[in-house]
């Protein structure tokens, strides 16, 4: 008990209001954010449940915001350790669970040969995509694709663009 | 059964670096990039909005707005969790206990224990009984997301129980458990995306036993809405009937 540390903790009251206070800017960030750790599992649920969880959790005081963490952080964190805790479940769970319906294909569940294959038309795409899965980051994949650190950090963007606007696609709601 | 030891999976690592550009990301292009994708920069601010006022209706003393719409409830989850047990009290009482604690250096004697038990114990007690009597109408309200649906709406909203209008909900036929109520809305709005795209349904516990929930569609402010667009369900094949939200 004595070898405790003791961090300081904003109420749930103070963390509702830090994020309701937050800029569309950073309201954008978040979803985005969810978006990307829940479509990334193989999970039923998706990003408007992760994003509930979040904030159930913090209001219920099951996840305090430090005080020496921003808002925009400790949600993202919040986020990434329940889309962690859905895919330790999901080994728990029946494997037809999530592919009964067309909705299972609908919310595109990305797995590594599909992702692979969205990026055939650009090689060094595929070669950034195929080496941040083996968990590799920055400096090791300009390295490996011959890129500057800008020409790396466009052609990350463009992947991420491509994943979500395949999201987008998948769920009909893309206006074009 | 033993939960394996994970270890972060390619997906993992995708999720991260996807999350790396988007911080990365500079605030008027990603502003740029939803009005590109959804046709207004904000769409993606509006959508956090609405799941915030919904996320922050049920927590009775911190609760601001009154929304009636439960989008997504992920079984087990603290937000179901804080459907079934009125959590702000429980926080409460966790903090009254954290409280005594480092007033007591951190420790307690046994009988210190005790009292501090009794003491909990009967501030539990005295907060029940006070929201019970006084404030049952915001009992209610917590309550009303997770309340047994109804199956014919009421001729008239029972004055006193709440302050607003009555609204009125479109409910699929109940389901024996939470996943199978989702799954019965996903699978007709991936039928019906005319109709139901962008909607969140609205999670209503059923009559029929503990696990039993229904999927909804609304509120509706007026019932003739409720019913049209019940029957232009019914006319695609799809079961469901029309009920008071706050039942």
């Amino acid at each position: 008990m004595g070898t405790e540390s003791v961090i300081a903790h904003h109420s749930p009251a103070e963390a509702l209001e830090a994020i309701r206070s937050l800029s569309d800017r950073d309201k954008t960030v978040l979803i985005k954010v969810a978006k990307a750790y829940a479509r990334t599992r193989k999970t039923r649920y998706d990003y408007q449940d992760l994003f509930h969880e979040a904030i159930a959790r913090i209001l219920e005081g099951k996840r305090g915001w430090p005080q020496s963490l921003g808002i925009l952080p400790f949600l993202c964190g919040v986020m990434r350790g329940i889309a962690w805790d859905w895919r330790t479940q999901s080994y728990e769970e029946a494997p037809e669970a999530s592919s009964t319906s067309e909705e299972g294909s609908a919310i595109a569940r990305l797995d590594a040969q599909k992702l692979v294959a969205l990026f055939a038309d650009d090689i060094i795409a595929q070669q950034i995509v195929v080496g941040i899965m083996e968990g590799a980051r920055g400096e090791e994949l300009c390295e490996q694709s011959g890129l500057t650190k800008t020409a790396y950090e466009s052609k990350r963007r463009k992947i991420r663009r491509r994943i979500e606007k395949l999201w987008l696609e998948q769920q009909g709601t893309r206006r074009d | 059964m033993t939960k394996p030891t994970v270890q972060p999976d390619p997906m993992d690592h995708l999720a991260d670096a996807l999350v790396e550009d988007i911080l990365a990301t500079p605030p008027e292009v990603l502003l740029a990039e939803s009005g590109e994708d959804h046709g207004d920069p904000r769409a993606l601010a509006a959508e956090f909005d609405r799941i915030v006022t919904s996320s922050a209706s049920p927590m009775g003393a911190l609760k601001v707005g009154s929304d009636v719409t439960v989008p997504h409830v992920p079984a087990g989850s603290a937000w179901q969790r804080s459907a079934d047990h009125p959590s702000w009290w429980r926080v409460g009482l966790e903090r009254l206990w954290q409280t005594l604690l480092p007033a007591a250096g951190g420790r307690l004697p046994p009988w210190g224990a005790a009292a501090a038990v009794c003491l909990l114990a009967l501030v539990a007690l005295s907060v029940v009984a006070a929201l019970h009597w006084e404030q049952r109408g915001s009992s209610e309200e917590f309550m009303h997301g997770l309340t047994p649906a109804s199956t014919q709406p009421a001729a008239e909203p029972s004055e006193g129980l709440s302050r607003r209008a009555v609204e009125y909900l479109v409910l699929l036929p109940e389901q024996p458990n939470l996943e199978a109520a989702l799954a019965s809305y996903r699978n007709l709005q991936g039928r019906l995306p005319a109709l139901l795209a962008g909607r969140d349904p609205v999670i209503r516990a059923g009559a029929a036993g503990d696990h039993a929930y229904v999927a909804g569609i609304g509120p509706f402010t007026k019932a003739d809405e409720a019913k049209d667009f019940c029957s232009e369900l019914k006319r695609t094949g799809a079961a469901c009937h029309v009920g008071e939200a706050d039942r």
